[in-house]
């Protein structure tokens, strides 16, 4: 399958950010921290170590995380009722962990699907907002100065 | 329909009065004659559901407790973007949004919503910050009820759960912020027009895709 410019940068874009997460701890990268901090509670009882040291996500987001990249690289297509799924199952984890069940297991692949269902979607929109909007207003402003 | 000049009925078709021969006069026929039938559609204005999805994010991100939310896979600014993206559905009903319709009015969103946020954050920090010390305390608390974790860990953790305003935390805040929310406000706006998809339909790309 043929990969546009827009498919590499981002699967370049959410290495970045995974190796980010991962090297934060190793390499005790606080900017890292408080950046992450801003989307995730970081609760350490909550998230993975390495080297005895929390993530700066929690189990949750690195498995979203991952999974989006994941799918990305597999050129994965978009479908609509696996990511209504996808969302479906995710509500129903979190409102499971508050009430019954507080499974890692559950919660790393409900927010892995997660991932795994948004990025085709979000390859194909970013792929198209750069085509349409960003020429058009490229294009305009090309007109604007002849 | 009727002869404008006699009176006379007339079949729907007719272009000519069967009666007098008078021209019939539609009274729609100067639209029919100006507007070309593949006329485009009308443009789509963006700036209105952004304005909109991003105060809604950045008011729901900025109200202690209720910012919690963000936690969750940072749900408010999901929800900003796809605000933003279902006002831009509503414009033109009939009308199927793109892919690249919803990543462009959650981008806008996101970048609106980070500048009302940093604006709106400040005073309310302010003001909450008496009000969440014993919060914070039964926090720090906790952390100090776990000797595994680290020293600097513990103290960077303690400075991000901090109330304090600087010109350093605003600026860096306000940088990651238009990072953050531009990125998911556009994925919360994708993620909306996917799901206002009927089934086995597909928003019509303006461009072909490479």
């Amino acid at each position: 399958m043929m990969r546009s410019r827009t498919h590499f940068i981002l699967i370049a874009g959410s290495l970045v950010w995974l190796a980010a997460i991962v090297l934060a701890p190793l390499l005790q990268l606080e900017p890292v921290y408080r950046f992450f901090s801003l989307i995730c509670h970081q609760n350490p009882l909550r998230s993975w170590a390495l080297a005895g040291i929390p993530l700066p996500v929690c189990i949750r987001c690195v498995s979203i995380y991952t999974g989006f990249f994941v799918a990305l690289v597999f050129s994965m297509r978009p479908r609509t009722a696996v990511l209504k799924f996808a969302i479906l199952a995710s509500l129903a984890e979190v409102l499971l962990q508050s009430t019954l069940i507080d499974w890692v297991v559950l919660r790393s692949f409900t927010g892995f699907a997660l991932g795994a269902a948004v990025a085709p979607f979000v390859r194909i929109g970013v792929d198209e907002m750069i085509e349409t909007h960003m020429r058009r207003s490229r294009q305009g402003a090309l007109r604007d100065a002849m | 329909m009727q002869c404008n000049q006699c009176g006379a009925d007339l079949p729907e078709e007719a272009r000519f009065c069967l009666q007098c021969g008078s021209p019939v006069q539609r009274p729609d026929s100067e639209d029919l004659t100006t507007k070309p039938p593949d006329a485009p559609p009308p443009e789509l204005d963006f700036i209105r559901p952004a304005l909109a999805g991003g105060t809604a994010l950045a008011a729901l991100s900025s109200i202690p407790v209720v910012n919690v939310g963000n936690c969750l896979c940072c749900m408010w600014v999901l929800g900003g973007g796809g605000l933003a993206a279902y006002m831009l559905s509503q414009q033109q009903p009939g009308r199927r949004l793109t892919y690249g319709d919803g990543a462009f009015v959650g981008v806008l969103s996101g970048l609106f919503g980070a500048i009302v946020y940093t604006i709106l954050s400040i005073p309310i920090k302010i003001i909450t910050a008496p009000l969440l010390r014993s919060q914070q305390e039964q926090l720090e608390q906790m952390l100090r009820n776990m000797p595994e974790l680290e020293e600097w860990m513990r103290d960077l953790l303690m400075r991000t759960l901090s109330a304090e305003v600087s010109i350093a935390t605003v600026l860096f805040t306000f940088i990651s912020n238009l990072i953050m929310y531009a990125l998911f406000a556009m994925i919360g706006g994708i993620v909306l027009v996917a799901i206002l998809q009927k089934r086995g339909a597909r928003p019509v790309s303006q461009t072909p895709l490479r």
